[in-house]
């Protein structure tokens, strides 16, 4: 029973370890603090039940879902550069739009993803969350591999300078629109495939499931950045931002487990962050500084 | 080579309709090899005509063509590096100095974008070789220099381009007299090295006259003076009428 519940609390936290590297490229990369993955992760969901309903194999399936996940962050992005909406109302605008669309597509607000659809396939018990954690662990480290590469290349290094210092696109000779729309794309394709693993551990799609992703995502942000103290290897920085969402999800999971009432646990979530926020003020103010907010 | 900014204007509005500041220059021109000082009281336009030059805002009326060879083209459609007086301007703090100039390399084919690191080791030595303090700090980020490295790498990384028009925005205000001196003497290696024309806005007379192969004197975004080194006027005590705040 233990080593059943130890395998699900890790599932859940690499689920959420994915949308945190998500939510941290458009949070520390760009510096965008975009609020889409409350929509790009039901619609990531969304948008694996149907595509594996259509009978599309779940590999094909979740590939599909990064893109459609990325074309929602397209969308956030070109609201911002082209009709110039701030950047939080861009991403607040996206995802509210998408709770609808989210609805449209999936027919009713709620539905059951058979087990044969997912990655693992029709398997039961103790078998099944182990098979799950080995699928998570694997894309887990894909993830984390693609993002140290890609964060050294020159067009990482431009995303991540670009972010920082919007004059630089002019210095650079590059569109800072272009790695704008690239980054809010990648950051928000990752989230909308933690949306799908996410569906095949809970075998369900809920258009309500996305409310307060983006603050969880962030917390465990926060929580993986302050472990690394400032450091600046790509993979220790990857993988703690892993890890801090896994910690975020363990405290979560260890109250729930000690009584604490199991409707609390976005009130959990918010009192973590405070917390964290209360005892590392200026390291947290460090990380989140300079954001760009037009 | 020759860039030539044919007669640059640019308006900004203010209340009422009425325009605030009016920018409006001659059609002027500068060569390869020269450095060029602009100077003028404050709010007279200096740093305004470097990023018209350097295209990073557009002019109202006219237009900087750069002629180098038989290449031509316009700065709005190639812009080049600026200098800017804030050195955090030019750089991504959270990068490392290393990253910083990487990113300015040029010329790289596209396995040194992937892999930048790896083979442009040399190329970022070399950058750093004069400049010992930036050499032992490569791997950390910018955040952790000091005003004058920053300044001093913010120079480093901007000729990294090997943009035949530098444009330099009081870079060395912050900076000790060692570096300033240093990076004085790599300014005039590089505009005779690349071949460039350094556009230098300065409010340093002395530096002016002993750096300078032309001064341009602005005031209230106007061109009031056009000065040769050599020229009868090239002395302190134009400079400094010139430049006084009494109309």
């Amino acid at each position: 029973m233990f080593i059943y519940k130890l395998s699900l609390l890790l599932g859940e936290g690499f689920i959420f370890g994915i949308l945190a590297m998500g939510v941290y490229i458009s949070f520390q990369w760009l510096r965008f603090p975009d609020l889409t993955p409350d929509g790009s992760f039901v619609a990531g969901a969304c948008g694996y039940s149907l595509l594996t309903l259509w009978g599309i194999s779940p590999i094909v399936a979740i590939c599909i879902t990064f893109i459609f996940g990325a074309s929602i962050g397209c969308v956030t992005a070109a609201l911002n550069r082209f009709i110039k909406v701030p950047s939080i109302v861009a991403g607040l605008l996206v995802s509210a739009a998408m709770y609808s669309l989210n609805w449209l597509l999936l027919g009713k607000p709620n539905q059951f993803l058979d087990p044969k659809f997912t990655l693992i396939g029709n398997v039961v018990g103790l078998t099944w969350a182990i098979y799950l954690l080995l699928w998570l662990t694997f894309i887990g480290i894909v993830l984390v591999l693609f993002l140290v590469i890609f964060s050294n290349t020159l067009w990482g290094l431009r995303l991540r300078a670009i972010g920082e210092n919007s004059l630089l696109a002019h210095d650079l000779h590059v569109s800072e629109t272009g790695y704008i729309f690239g980054g809010l794309a990648l950051s928000n394709g990752i989230v909308a495939l933690a949306g799908a693993l996410f569906s095949q551990r809970s075998f369900s799609v809920d258009i309500n499931m996305g409310i307060g992703v983006t603050i969880t995502g962030l917390a465990g942000m926060v929580l993986g950045l302050l472990i690394v103290q400032g450091r600046r290897n790509m993979v220790l920085v990857c993988l703690s931002v892993l890890l801090g969402a896994l910690l975020h999800k363990a405290v979560i999971f260890i109250c729930l487990e000690a009584g604490v009432p199991g409707e609390t646990f976005r009130l959990l979530t918010a009192f973590t962050l405070i917390l964290v926020f209360f005892f590392a003020k200026a390291s947290t103010a460090q990380i989140l500084r300079g954001l760009r907010w037009t | 080579m020759d860039l030539v900014a044919s007669g640059l204007g640019k308006t900004f509005g203010g209340l009422d309709g009425e325009p605030s500041f009016i920018l409006d220059l001659p059609t002027l021109s500068f060569e390869l090899g020269k450095i060029v000082f602009l100077m003028g009281p404050n709010g007279s336009g200096k740093s305004m005509t470097l990023r018209l030059l350097g295209g990073e805002m557009r002019p109202s009326l006219g237009r900087v063509s750069v002629s180098l060879g038989d290449r031509h083209w316009y700065s709005d459609d190639r812009p080049c590096p600026i200098v800017r007086q804030q050195a955090e301007d030019n750089l991504a703090l959270d990068l490392t100095v290393k990253e910083n100039l990487l990113l300015r390399a040029a010329n790289s084919t596209f396995w040194e974008r992937l892999f930048p690191t790896s083979r442009l080791d040399v190329f970022v030595r070399t950058r750093v070789e004069k400049h010992t303090e930036l050499k032992r700090k490569l791997n950390q980020p910018c955040r952790n220099l000091s005003g004058g490295q920053k300044q001093a790498l913010a120079f480093l990384v901007s000729t990294g381009q090997n943009s035949p028009i530098l444009l330099l925005d009081e870079f060395l205000a912050a900076t000790d007299q060692k570096t300033s001196g240093l990076l004085r003497m790599m300014v005039k290696e590089y505009v005779v090295n690349t071949p460039a024309c350094a556009i230098v806005v300065s409010h340093n007379i002395s530096e002016a006259l002993r750096e300078a192969d032309r001064i341009l004197l602005l005031k209230d975004g106007r061109l009031i003076n056009d000065l040769y080194k050599g020229a009868p006027d090239w002395n302190e005590s134009f400079l400094i009428e010139g430049l006084s705040f009494s109309v």
